[in-house]
């Protein structure tokens, strides 16, 4: 896998239906650039 | 939409799919559907707050030079009417992906450069391997 990775800790504030599914449990969460 | 390929495999991790995009939620309502996704949680940051709080740049000229990355822009913007407009420098947008649980960011992968294919399984797997650790 390509990218820089790396084991954060802090997470930013997230929009309230992504921070109650990430409470539920754990999310892979994808940043898309463009539909296509 | 790879992503969608392994969504069940990485489901039966226990771990859910959200994605956070860049056009209008309707715009996205359809795309999903089309990719039988349209249950996916999923985020409409056209203002990219969210991109720049998780540390997502925008591209340097180098990183945007593989034909696998403007391509797939250009034949969208292009051949299929969309892309340009509102999205302004969007296209520049480096992308990524975190695994996050209960305020902490268990894995995270950003792109160094756009036509990046990340394994999403993999970074599922390790986010698991490094939860059990701590």
């Amino acid at each position: 896998m390509g990218g820089h990775r790396g084991h954060d800790r802090l997470m930013p504030p997230l929009p309230a239906p992504l921070q109650e599914l990430q409470e539920q449990g754990p999310v892979l969460l994808i940043f898309l650039r463009h539909f296509g | 939409m790879e992503v969608v390929r392994h969504r069940h495999a990485i489901e039966s991790r226990g771990t859910q799919v959200a994605f956070v995009h860049m056009s209008a939620p309707e715009e996205a309502d359809r795309w999903f559907a089309r990719y039988g996704a349209d249950d996916v949680v999923r985020i409409s940051d056209p203002g990219r707050a969210l991109y720049r709080q998780f540390g997502l740049e925008e591209a340097s000229l180098r990183q945007l030079a593989p034909w696998r990355v403007w391509w797939p822009w250009l034949r969208t913007a292009v051949l299929k009417r969309r892309g340009f407009g509102p999205q302004g420098s969007a296209w520049k947008q480096l992308t990524g992906a975190f695994v996050v649980h209960r305020g902490c960011i268990l894995a995270a992968v950003r792109h160094r450069n756009a036509a990046e294919r990340p394994d999403y399984v993999a970074l599922v797997r390790d986010a698991q391997l490094e939860n059990t650790i701590r």
